[in-house]
């Protein structure tokens, strides 16, 4: 059995690029972790050794059961909102809302000026709708008007740090400066044995809490390029759109985020690890 | 030999597939010697999967009056008699 082709890594890649810009139900979302772990698998794996004999037909068929289970916001879906469905429009607000409000929280805005940015956001979609022409996901051209009355609302209200202070290369470099980035040398052995048990439904909803906990202590900077990479599965080109930052700035700000996620898992097992040990 | 901190400093890049070939042969020699580095970039692609299938953006409610605000806007200025100049 081959590696992975350059073909189908790029149709993997592909779909998930395409997934990112959805909002998944829970059993989507399932499916698109899998087909997720199977491109990280591809990726992994193209350079050392062949993956197991049914990763690239897995990864395919992932992708094509995934295109036609997934609520799709396409342009069919732009067509209805512009026709003036007005159960597309709900349906948007209900998919988006949360995401948007703690993407407006995560730029510094406090719970209350976070609501009315999110409704300023809806109310820049109703205007701007017809002018959306589809260069992106509609998903991530609401982040990217997110981003733009924050970037307004920063400027009128003094409470809120401006978005170009959060992201400035010295606003970055400071943040960097502040945190440790473990040489996995330098750290014991033990703290790299944990493993995540994908059948303990207990560790893993305790691990949740670990890790929203970890993202809610992230500055700013990190947290929001977390969120739209990870959380909400943007593109890194359209995560540097969205916020207005460098490709280099994108890049280590969520490199040193997973790191903290990481440490932040690290010290939950070995918690458990001293536990188990009394 | 390519050192445990520029292997970790490379992780976030080779997830995305955008390591150059040459780095990226660096990375597969320094994982065959390194049970340490092997092990957090599993790590990384663990907590990476974990949150990818389990993270929810919060509910936060719209309360009902801004719904129908925002619902009433969207009615007048896309749907039936509206004046913008598409077909309904």
């Amino acid at each position: 059995m081959p590696a992975l082709s350059g073909k189908s890594h790029s149709i993997v890649a592909d779909g998930v690029r395409l997934i990112g810009g959805m909002r998944m139900n829970g059993s989507t979302r399932g499916i698109c972790s899998a087909l997720r772990q199977q491109m990280s698998h591809a990726i992994l794996y193209d350079s050392q050794e062949a993956p197991n004999d049914t990763t690239e037909v897995k990864a395919i068929e992932l992708f094509l059961f995934t295109m036609t289970a997934a609520p799709v916001f396409g342009e069919d879906f732009v067509g209805r909102l512009r026709n003036g469905d007005a159960k597309a429009f709900e349906q948007m607000l209900d998919e988006y809302h949360g995401p948007l409000y703690r993407l407006a929280c995560s730029l510094g805005a406090s719970p209350a000026s976070a609501e009315e940015i999110v409704q300023e956001t809806w109310l820049a979609v109703i205007e701007g709708i017809d002018r959306f022409e589809g260069r992106s996901t509609l998903k991530t051209w609401l982040f990217a008007i997110l981003s733009n009355q924050a970037r307004r609302r920063a400027a009128l209200d003094r409470r809120m740090p401006p978005l170009s202070s959060i992201f400035s290369d010295e606003a970055v470099q400071a943040v960097l400066d502040k945190q440790e980035n473990p040489c996995p040398r330098s750290a014991p052995t033990r703290t790299f044995s944990w493993s995540i048990n994908p059948e303990d439904r207990a560790e893993q909803r305790a691990l949740l809490e670990v890790v929203q906990k970890a993202v809610e202590s992230l500055p700013a900077s990190q947290r929001s390029v977390l969120i739209l990479r990870d959380f909400e599965g943007l593109a890194g080109d359209e995560v540097c759109k969205i916020l207005g930052i460098s490709d280099g700035n994108h890049r280590v700000l969520l490199h040193r985020a997973r790191n903290v996620l990481r440490m932040a898992a690290t010290a939950y097992y070995d918690g458990i690890d001293g536990e188990a040990g009394q | 030999m390519m050192s445990c901190d520029e292997f970790t400093s490379l992780v976030t890049e080779y997830l995305d597939g955008r390591v150059p070939h040459g780095k990226k042969i660096g990375m597969w020699m320094h994982r065959l010697m390194c049970v340490r580095c092997r092990n957090y970039l599993r790590q990384m692609q663990e907590i990476l999967d974990f949150v990818g299938t389990y993270d929810e953006a919060p509910e936060v409610p719209l309360d009902q009056g801004t719904r129908r605000e925002l619902l009433d806007r969207f009615k007048e200025r896309h749907g039936p008699g509206c004046d913008c100049e598409h077909d309904h």
